[in-house]
């Protein structure tokens, strides 16, 4: 039986040891460093609330990452702003103090850029980042190889 | 370079977190969890659910009965309406298409005015056990979804009643039609008889006069953690063997398992309402804060909506550098008020190679061709640094 604190430990020890994890995955999927923060807490008060629910304490991870790819989504919705990264050319150099590599990684459209950031930087197995993104383990493989050939044309290009 | 020393770079080359993220992030937790913090937490789960409400509605809409719920009372809680508004909605007899076992899915209406495209469709349930929510639904405050239902998320409202939870996913039905990229938008509701009611809306990549809007309506089974037998069932199918044990599997508290959804296309013809007016800026103007020039705007005037190109070349590129790509126009009538509209999320694209870049925005349909706009140029990402200029337009 789990007492309110020790439950309330074992949430603040997993949010310590993920939310970089969030915050990159954010920081991803929104190019801002305040958007990224600002997804990072709403995601952690969002599996704060519904703590009750998660009965496998290695889910949570899982679950903070869902609720920062929707709190991400609902910041772009609320902005108003597209982002147009088809054509890598046409998009000048969002970041300051980057590696080319994080910079041609965030110029990807966002269907190949989330995954490779959730399999790839976060470590995240192919299952759990087919359900934290909510598509099928097929289409997160097929959308990792397409994007991890376009990154390396580009940096090849670059280096 | 091989896949393999790229993805060491990609795991070693990561970003760090602004100054003071992590405290920040710590005085989080600890008001979530401390005697204020239960305050807090509470004023910050209002803050939540409507945050949710609006990852698909943007705005509340107040709908006292589920057979008031239509496109027509969506906008009308946006925006005031033009006489003609009414006339391009059009009512749409579908023809119902069955996902066997499951539901049947038909089109109710349809509007479209050039770019932005509104579907109504009904999902009905051909099971008492099934329930049935908009995407991204389970979390949404079940009142806003059956008003009056009382309090609680949709997910516990349909765990209590043992019914199966299916998220409601619309999407084009090829992934490759370049007019219609995706489905931005879903505002939903549900009938007594679990009858969904979703408003979907799709933002074209281009201007077009009018299209086949060819659908895919998925139903996505999302499985409960309590659920022992489900869960055992969907751990063999599609997640590591390891994790099938004797013990109660349990994971997050739902999971979308997209290898049983059932699906089923529909098809709607929208046609684009005719134009009532266009108009073109007279001269360009400057916005020397951000580096930029506007160099045109045209708007053309539908009963429903105005739709705005703002066209703009860099004229000064470390002013505009500084923006990050964050420069955006907000269009204000006489008053000082936004004249933006909710149909449309508008967008921004990046300059070419000449500097050239444009923004595009739907406003509030206006009966005849404005002589003026109102143009304030802010920085989207700091929205502390503004610029404001009139310019003049003549209409064509």
């Amino acid at each position: 039986m789990q007492t309110a604190e020790s439950t309330a430990r074992w949430f603040a020890d997993t949010v310590a040891k993920c939310r970089l994890s969030l915050f990159r995955v954010a920081r991803v999927m929104t190019h801002t460093d305040a958007d990224a923060e600002d997804a990072v807490s709403t995601a952690i008060v969002a599996a704060w609330e519904h703590l009750g629910s998660i009965r496998k304490r290695d889910a949570l991870p899982g679950y903070l990452m869902r609720c920062t790819v929707n709190a991400c989504r609902n910041i772009f919705r609320q902005s108003r702003r597209e982002t147009v990264t088809g054509d890598l050319e046409a998009v000048s150099p969002p970041y300051r103090e980057e590696t080319p590599l994080w910079v041609y990684l965030s110029r990807l459209p966002e269907k190949y850029r989330l995954p490779i950031q959730l399999r790839y930087g976060e470590n995240f197995s192919l299952e759990d980042t087919a359900s934290i993104l909510r598509i099928p383990k097929g289409t997160v493989s097929s959308r990792c190889s397409r994007g991890l050939e376009i990154l390396k044309n580009q940096l090849t290009k670059e280096e | 370079m091989t896949d393999k020393e790229l993805i060491q770079r990609i795991a070693s080359e990561q970003p760090l977190p602004p100054p003071g993220f992590e405290a920040r992030q710590e005085h989080l937790l600890s008001g979530l969890m401390g005697k204020e913090g239960m305050k807090m937490k509470k004023k910050m789960s209002a803050a939540l659910i409507l945050a949710l409400a609006l990852f698909i509605a943007l705005t509340a809409v107040a709908v006292a009965e589920i057979s008031g719920f239509s496109i027509l009372s969506f906008l009308e809680s946006k925006q005031a309406l033009t006489p003609e508004a009414e006339k391009l909605i059009q009512a749409v007899d579908g023809k119902a298409e069955t996902i066997p076992g499951m539901a049947e899915a038909s089109v109710k209406e349809t509007l479209f005015d050039g770019r932005s495209a509104m579907v109504t469709l009904e999902i009905r349930p051909l099971r008492d056990d099934i329930f049935l929510i908009p995407d991204c639904g389970e979390e949404m405050s079940i009142d806003f979804l059956i008003p009056g239902a009382g309090d609680g998320f949709a997910a516990d409202y349909a765990r209590e009643r043992g019914m199966q939870l299916y998220s409601v996913l619309v999407s084009p039905a090829d992934d490759l039609n370049a007019d219609v990229p995706y489905v931005d938008y879903y505002d939903g509701r549900i009938a007594e008889d679990g009858t969904l009611t979703l408003i979907a809306r799709a933002t074209l990549n281009n201007s077009t006069e009018g299209f086949d809007f060819h659908m895919k309506v998925r139903l996505i089974p999302c499985i409960w953690a309590a659920n022992t037998e489900s869960l055992k069932a969907y751990y063999s199918a599609y997640l590591d063997k390891e994790q099938e044990t004797d013990e109660e599997p349990t994971a997050s508290p739902l999971i979308y398992d997209f290898e049983n959804a059932s699906e089923c296309e529909l098809t709607a013809r929208l046609e684009k309402g005719s134009v009532r007016w266009r108009a073109h800026s007279k001269e360009e103007i400057s916005f020397p804060t951000f580096g930029v020039t506007v160099t045109d705007i045209t708007a053309e005037g539908y009963a429903l909506t105005t739709l705005l190109k703002i066209t703009c070349k860099v004229t000064d590129a470390e002013a505009f550098e500084k923006t990050d790509n964050g420069l955006w126009f907000n269009i204000l009538d006489d008053n000082g008020v936004s004249m933006w509209s909710d149909l449309d999320n508008g967008g921004v694209t990046f300059p070419d190679e000449n500097g050239v870049f444009t923004q595009t925005d739907s406003l509030i349909a206006l009966d005849t061709a404005p002589e003026t706009l109102h143009l304030h140029a802010f920085n989207c990402w700091e929205k502390e640094i503004f610029e404001d200029k009139t310019v003049e337009l003549i209409p064509q």
